[in-house]
């Protein structure tokens, strides 16, 4: 894979994430946006909103499960899909993060058969968070279909 | 403690991991050679994915009784494996979010009709229209079940009474639900705020990924005297839906992962997955998570009454049936924790049984079986794939003495859900299941390729190892006529 964006790992029965990225927010929101694109698969719709994010956690992987577990919540809470996740910005002393969700109503997407996977919650199964020698930081997970 | 894990055979069916280390029992594994190679021979990149491992690890909790099991469709999950049991003492042991874990109370329903393939044939295409537009499915989708907010509090301490009482389906209905659809114990103050609104607009809907709605056809009769008594015969067409308790279930998981992770250390239970956390039943945080559960049970129970009184309607009205006709053949769930009675060393003792990607499989004499069923035992489901057959089995006396009456749920994936997109189209898939007679309506395409037949292992093997181990026996094989995908 290349240094930043992210990549599926196969799971017998669910999906693996992996998100690389020049920055830990880059990293994260590489895993964000692979888990957005899961859900959208190949549909089309008018991404008009935008919500803000804000989640805490005990320690940074754990802040990456928070994250994509707020991610979760939100589209039931709006009733809405997402096509993009950025502006992350992380504190890594008190293990915060905000971020910005773009996305739009799904009662106005007009091909919902071609959306993709919902995603039952993000887990601790192969959580990792490093950097690794060449400096880029890499984040994974596994999420419950 | 060693990760290696060592597997004896003790029968054709069982395997044993031995007790070592930090295990308090052993490790039963019920599986063939190739249920078994496949396990062994599954070398991932994370040891996280490893069954038997998850096996070994459950075997280290405290309060644990007699061993750690796994039915035949074991495959890797989130601190137990899918496929797993845990039994501990009520006084002694803990409750682990990762035995009941994302989808509380997943589960079956399966109703009788009092037609035969041959009534639904000539009508199937307007059966499937009927139940793919009525049958609220897929990403997004909201339930035809109007609640205030305020309501939700009484779907998580009703369940299927609730449902019933807004008119969805009949009295009947319920004592043909284990717990009669609904258990005790139940506190909506222990769920989140947030785990109502997300479930708010959800009860009553099908959900995506494996859950589905498909009628069936009774295809073959293995034991009369329990189809009898369940009020099945050949050609029989009857109706199966698996569902859960949809996001107030995966947010109830979210939510008290973190709670039970400061209670192992607050406890002092070592950690030995992250998923794996856990707390003491009788400790603040066990009650606490175990009365969320219970809301969560109730929560599924619900909207399997609404969709299955929905589908009761479709039939109604495509085939000029009465509704009255439409009758539970039995709703039983496959991700629990409760607490049940079960003989240990001769003794009654009360316990908390986790059932991760299980169904409890009570046997005969059982007075939590509806009194028509409890001559014969407890009717299970097992669901294959939408292009193969299912099995409804019945609960032994075998299954109370070596699973505390538990037993598989389904035929597990072979292929992840990667793979089966590259294999298969999701449009082909249907298409040529249609050459079958068999009709999908999939409301997401992909969401069919990768539930596509081939990427699940054989049901007919799964459902095999445990009729010969003598844990369930089979009562009938159905297939499937229409299928409707989430």
């Amino acid at each position: 894979m290349t240094k930043t964006g992210y990549e599926y790992l196969d799971h017998e029965a669910d999906m693996g994430i992996v998100g690389r990225g020049k920055t830990l927010e880059e990293a994260f929101e590489s895993v964000g946006m692979g888990m957005i694109d899961l859900v959208k698969g190949d549909s089309a719709f008018n991404a008009n909103k935008q919500y803000e994010i804000v989640c805490e956690a005990e320690d940074i992987p754990g802040l990456l499960i928070a994250f994509l577990n707020e991610i979760i919540a939100q589209m039931d809470l709006n009733s809405c899909l997402f096509i993009k996740c950025d502006n992350v910005i992380i504190d890594s002393v008190n293990h915060r993060l905000s971020s910005v969700l773009s996305g739009g109503d799904i009662a106005d997407c007009l091909d919902k058969e071609n959306l993709g996977n919902e995603v039952k919650a993000a887990t601790y199964c192969g959580l990792r968070v490093s950097q690794l020698k060449d400096g880029f930081y890499e984040a994974q997970c596994v999420v419950d279909l | 403690m060693s990760e290696e894990v060592t597997l004896k055979r003790l029968s054709d069916t069982l395997w044993e991991i031995p007790r070592e280390g930090d295990m308090l029992v052993p490790g039963r594994i019920y599986g063939d050679d190739e249920i078994i190679g496949h396990l062994r021979g599954n070398k991932n990149t994370l040891k996280e994915w490893d069954a038997l491992l998850q096996v070994k690890n459950v075997a280290c909790l405290p309060g644990i009784m007699t061993a750690s099991y796994a039915m035949a469709d074991i495959h890797p999950g989130y601190g137990f494996c899918i496929g797993g049991v845990g039994a501990f003492s009520v006084d002694e042991g803990i409750v682990s979010v990762a035995g009941v874990g994302f989808d509380c109370n997943c589960g079956v329903r399966v109703m009788k009709t009092d037609l035969s393939i041959g009534d639904v044939t000539p009508k199937k295409e307007d059966l499937a229209n009927a139940l793919y537009r009525d049958i609220p499915a897929g990403l997004g989708s909201t339930g035809s079940i109007r609640l205030s907010k305020r309501d939700i509090d009484k779907v998580l301490i009703k369940g299927a009474v609730f449902a019933v009482n807004q008119g969805f389906g009949e009295e009947e209905d319920l004592e043909y639900c284990e717990e009669q659809g609904a258990i005790k114990g139940a506190k909506p103050e222990n769920v989140s705020d947030k785990a109502k609104q997300r479930q708010f607009r959800q009860v009553g809907t099908l959900g995506s990924g494996n859950h589905y709605l498909e009628v069936q056809v009774v295809e073959e009769i293995f034991d009369t005297e329990a189809a009898n008594a369940y009020g099945i015969c050949k050609d029989q067409v009857l109706i199966s839906i698996h569902c859960g308790s949809r996001a107030l279930g995966h947010q109830i998981g979210t939510d008290y992962l973190p709670i039970l992770e400061k209670a192992s250390r607050k406890y002092k239970i070592p950690i030995r997955e992250r998923e794996l956390v856990c707390a003491p039943i009788k400790s603040e945080e066990g009650q606490r998570y175990l009365s969320a559960v219970n809301g969560g049970i109730n929560c599924a129970f619900a909207n399997r009454q609404v969709l299955g009184h929905l589908a009761r309607k479709c039939f109604a009205r495509v085939l000029s049936a009465s509704e009255d006709s439409i009758r539970v053949l039995y709703d039983v769930g496959h991700n629990t924790a409760k607490i049940e009675t079960h003989t240990v060393n001769g003794r009654k003792t009360e316990l908390l049984v986790h059932r991760k990607g299980v169904t409890r499989a009570f046997g005969p004499g059982c007075t939590d079986v509806p009194e028509r069923y409890q001559k014969v035992g407890q009717p299970v489901f097992v669901g294959g794939t939408m292009g193969t057959s299912s099995y409804i089995l019945k609960g032994t006396a075998r299954a109370m003495e070596e699973t505390f009456g538990s037993t598989i749920h389904g035929a597990g994936r072979a292929l992840s859900r990667h793979e089966a997109k590259k294999r298969w189209n999701g449009k082909e898939i249907i298409h040529s299941l249609a050459q079958k007679g068999i009709i999908v309506k999939g409301h997401s395409i992909s969401s069919v390729a990768e539930e596509a037949p081939g990427a699940y292992k054989d049901v007919n093997r799964v459902v095999g190892v445990m009729h010969k181990a003598g844990v369930n026996l089979k009562v009938a094989r159905v297939r499937p006529v229409i299928c409707v995908k989430g």
